[in-house]
């Protein structure tokens, strides 16, 4: 099963479109790891969207889950969590970046 | 920042750039990866940390503090694995405090190598309990410390078992917070401070290479017992190449010093006497590779047995030189001013 959240965002000033593509993998056919296929970088702000998918994963897939990102730079805010398990892998050393905002 | 998690990360920069307008108060940022809590995991493979020079905080000028950090509250389960990695431009790269019953790795096989660039410390263990320590196949220049472990027993007292192998290092530079540079450095005060058993280290077929440091070493063994150093290529110029101060039972063999220029000696063995009583080196065996290899003995560091070295016999150097090298082990023995 696909799939795709879009949702419009506005936070001082700015207005940015952050999408969310979902990409869900169903347990029973393909294993117990659930994989979340995060979208291009919004350009302003993706601590919301990361902080997402991070979410869901320990919500809803305790057991194992992978969240996979685009090319391109991040800009993220702090992200926390608590018994996450599961991986976090981008498009390569150089392709993917997160930038931390101070 | 992961609590009570296993985390896998692969392919992919973390990153501070820059500050914001009005700048940060000390540090921007603490750590780009953390894993905290009692239970946990955490790898990094093609994984890039990276911060940017900043304004001078005390322990070191950047704009982040940490790249990896695992710390237990009080003490964490914790494997870790670091390969195929780069760090640059933090104080300290990876911060391993407090881990007990765990497996450290960082490097590994050539193909596994992280490469670490401009750092007060980049890799420092403060803390293992109980576990399997292996960093091998890095590359560490620019930075103070290129890899510093103390059992320190802050939190329990279980020794451990370090491995420090096949790693390149470029030491130079004068190091602001130690007054000191120093390839790799190595303490275990659970013996003396706890009654408890030493850990092992063996530290073995490093490359040091020391220049344009006015004060510096390659490595430093501190007040351990049954430490192995062996096969390790130390070279340049720098005051001494390995310093063994107030441990026992050491083996020192076939170190490559042939094209290391010491002002003081190729190998020390030393005392503290910044304990009362103080405490001196014994039961060392030191085998030269070379009988050009210079080796000093302090008068009450006795009971070690040299083969193939020279033995210089004179006096320490200036108190300058000797008083910079005390305050270095004085820091590296009470470490918790680093951790806060």
């Amino acid at each position: 099963m696909i799939k795709s959240v879009s949702q419009i965002s506005s936070r001082n000033g700015w207005s940015c479109v952050l999408s969310l593509l979902i990409v869900l993998f169903s347990a029973a056919a393909f294993g117990s790891t659930y994989t979340i296929q995060i979208g291009a970088p919004n350009g302003a702000n993706d601590t919301l969207v990361l902080q997402g998918a991070l979410d869901e994963c320990v919500n809803y897939h305790p057991a194992g889950c992978e969240i996979r990102l685009s090319a391109g730079m991040y800009l993220s805010g702090p992200l926390t969590t608590t018994n996450f398990h599961g991986s976090i892998v981008g498009k390569g050393m150089d392709a993917t970046v997160i930038d931390a905002l101070p | 920042m992961f609590t009570k998690s296993d985390i896998a990360i692969s392919d992919l920069t973390l990153r501070v750039a820059g500050q914001p307008a009005g700048g940060c108060q000390g540090f921007c940022v603490l750590a780009l990866l953390g894993v905290v809590g009692q239970t946990g995991s955490v790898s990094a493979t093609r994984v890039a940390f990276e911060g940017e020079p900043g304004p001078d905080t005390g322990f070191g000028a950047y704009n982040l503090y940490g790249g990896l950090l695992v710390q237990g509250n009080p003490e964490i389960k914790a494997d870790v694995q670091v390969i195929g990695s780069r760090f640059k431009n933090m104080s300290e790269a990876i911060r391993v405090w407090g881990v007990a019953e765990s497996r450290v790795s960082i490097g590994g096989s050539p193909a596994d190598a992280n490469t670490f660039d401009n750092h007060v410390i980049g890799i420092y263990i403060p803390e293992a309990d109980q576990s399997v320590v292996n960093i091998s196949q890095n590359t560490v220049v620019n930075s103070d410390v290129g890899m510093m472990i103390v059992q320190n027993g802050e939190w329990d007292h279980q020794p451990a078992n370090f491995t420090i192998r096949h790693n390149q290092m470029t030491v130079s530079g004068y190091s602001s917070v130690f007054n000191w540079n120093t390839g790799i450095v190595v303490v275990d005060l659970l013996p003396a401070n706890y009654g408890e058993p030493a850990s092992s280290f063996e530290l073995s077929n490093n490359d040091i290479r020391l220049a344009n440091c006015p004060a510096c070493d390659g490595i430093e063994v501190n007040v351990t017992e049954g430490a192995v150093v062996t096969g390790n290529k130390l070279s340049g110029t720098a005051v001494d190449g390995i310093w063994v101060w107030a441990s026992d039972g050491c083996m020192l063999k076939a170190n490559n010093l042939l094209t290391l220029t010491s002002s003081w000696a190729d190998i020390l063995l030393d005392t503290d006497y910044l304990d009362t009583p103080s405490v001196p080196t014994t039961n060392c065996t030191v085998v030269g590779g070379d009988p050009k290899n210079t080796i000093w003995m302090d008068s009450e560091s006795t009971d070690n047995t040299l083969v193939g070295v020279n033995n210089m016999h004179r006096n320490p150097p200036g108190p300058s030189v000797r008083n910079a090298m005390l305050k270095k082990a004085q820091m590296g023995k009470g470490t918790k001013a680093l951790q806060r």
